[in-house]
């Protein structure tokens, strides 16, 4: 069953969902930290955004830290960039269970879940949220070098690790959805450097459970970076949808992800989409989509959130072409 | 002492931290020669972990083990290794790596670090969001024959443009090398800003850091 597929069906067309939320920024003339922290001005600033590109799915910020800050991470939080863990509070048994054990706060989770009921409410398509994966989490509680180093010296210390912050990860998950959430994006960014062999056993079977226990939801994953290499792994977590990002060649990508996985992207945020020219993404944007032509289980995405700097001029020539493949 | 090189490797291989650094500690005891137990014991043992990565049969968490054990060595015997010629036990060349101010992403920065150690670079990883001031306080102090700089944002990869003229403005950047990398990179922009080279992947920052020292 995917329901993903269900709805490119009912929609008779590939759909175009750009992970496109800090772009609605400027919009409003607000900071991204106002953004972030008021879910008011965020709401205006997506819908000002929906406004112009009339995507077929819309996303809330991404924000890789709101759940590491409720469980207690220190955060830099500047004004015009995205906001960032810079303490790992987890080093020793003691630090875990304190981290864990502490009532969890919701701190800015609200926001989000806030901004998914008045996108809910004042938009009829259907409406993403982003949680962020347990790999990714774990090596922001316990720093990314170390998160590494315990798959080979510690792996009990991170299991246990990895099961709570799944934990943690879950109940988001399920509050962004009774707020009204129709598909749940886990964001697990660390992955890309796990060998395939050991993915699964260090974050695919956490997203896999994460999904079971939040199945109420349409379920995407999204890794970034070159992920060729762990697609055959990508399987096992059982996710409707695959984001990935624009080093990965989805010809390649479908022929190992089969027709019952959608995948979703992969056009390049960066220097296509932030940095190119309107005609520029216009070529590339066709030439995927007629790679992808014929393909049931396709999504035209970026391949990764995409910069407030990107002009509203080049995310319309994204979108241009996307309505001249409509009729297809 | 041959033993105790070989045990040496076998730490740095294994990625063995606390038993590299004992050691580390039993050769300054022993008052080992430590030329020796850099090329025949620790930095064997790296060069050992490069290649089982570059085989396909070490991953990155491997190598991180690795290059951490090679750091604990290295903590231990630094002091009397200063005073000893860089060339002389095999070290291809100091190099800072740091992801510049306002971007907190290193995911890219610790795979090329962890590529540039075990190819034999002795490589001091700043971290990420690195202020400008603190990679020239580090160059004043390290010396390093390489500069790595490392932004993911274009708004950030500015900071790369603002670190090479705050080099110069310190009359040091004769003095080093920069190199830049992220994805936001291109070697337009490295042409541009003065930088003496520009890769897109952690195998060519190998080969481009290679090639720059020699």
């Amino acid at each position: 069953m995917n329901r993903i597929i269900d709805f490119i069906d009912s929609l008779g067309k590939i759909p175009a969902a750009p992970l496109a939320g800090f772009p609605g920024i400027p919009l409003t003339g607000k900071t991204m930290k106002d953004n972030l922290s008021d879910s008011d001005i965020q709401l205006n600033s997506l819908l000002k955004l929906y406004d112009e590109l009339h995507q077929d799915i819309v996303f809330h910020m991404m924000d890789l830290t709101a759940e590491a800050e409720s469980l207690g991470c220190a955060i830099k939080f500047p004004d015009d960039q995205p906001p960032s863990v810079f303490e790992h509070i987890i080093k020793t048994e003691d630090d875990m269970r304190r981290v864990f054990g502490n009532k969890n706060n919701l701190g800015r989770k609200k926001i989000f879940s806030d901004v998914v009921k008045g996108l809910k409410k004042h938009l009829s398509i259907p409406v993403g949220c982003y949680v962020i994966g347990p790999f990714t989490l774990s090596g922001e509680l316990m720093g990314q070098s170390d998160a590494l180093k315990a798959i080979r010296k510690n792996p009990g210390f991170l299991h246990e690790i990895l099961n709570k912050s799944s934990e943690s990860i879950s109940n988001y998950a399920a509050m962004l959805i009774d707020s009204g959430a129709d598909i749940l994006c886990i964001l697990e960014p660390s992955a890309v450097m796990l060998p395939p062999a050991v993915f699964y056993e260090f974050s695919g079977q956490y997203c896999r459970r994460i999904y079971e226990e939040n199945s109420k939801a349409m379920s995407v994953l999204h890794v970034c970076g070159n992920t060729t290499a762990l697609l055959e792994e990508f399987k096992k977590v059982g996710a409707e949808g695959l984001s990935l990002d624009s080093d990965v060649d989805f010809s390649e990508a479908l022929s190992i992800t089969g027709k019952d996985t959608v995948l979703i992207g992969n056009l390049n945020p960066v220097s296509l989409l932030a940095q190119g020219t309107p005609e520029k993404i216009r070529k590339e944007t066709c030439e995927l989509l007629s790679k992808m032509s014929g393909a049931k289980n396709f999504i035209l995405s970026s391949g990764c959130d995409i910069p407030e700097t990107a002009p509203l001029e080049n995310l319309k020539a994204m979108m241009d072409c996307e309505a001249l493949n409509a009729e297809v | 002492m041959h033993e105790l090189f070989d045990k040496m490797r076998m730490a740095v291989v294994e990625g063995e931290e606390e038993e590299a650094r004992i050691l580390a500690e039993k050769a300054l005891e022993e008052k080992a020669d430590l030329t020796a137990a850099m090329e025949e014991g620790f930095l064997k043992g790296l060069k050992e972990a490069g290649e089982l990565y570059a085989n396909g049969e070490y991953f990155l968490p491997d190598l991180v083990c690795s290059a951490d054990a090679m750091k604990a060595a290295l903590s231990v015997l630094d002091p009397e290794l200063k005073k000893i010629s860089a060339k002389s036990i095999g070290s291809k060349g100091k190099i800072i790596i740091a992801t510049v101010q306002g971007d907190i992403h290193d995911i890219g920065k610790t795979i090329v670090a962890s590529m540039l150690t075990a190819s034999g670079f002795d490589v001091e990883d700043l971290g990420a969001d690195v202020k400008n001031e603190k990679i020239i306080e580090s160059v004043k102090e390290k010396k390093p024959d390489i500069v790595a700089l490392s932004a993911l944002l274009s708004t950030t990869m500015e900071e790369q443009k603002n670190v090479i003229s705050l080099l110069q403005a310190e009359g040091l950047r004769k003095s080093v090398k920069v190199i830049v990398g992220g994805a936001p990179v291109s070697k337009e922009w490295a042409d541009k800003i003065g930088a003496d080279g520009y890769s897109d992947n952690a195998a060519e920052a190998v080969k481009l850091a290679v090639s720059l020292l020699s």
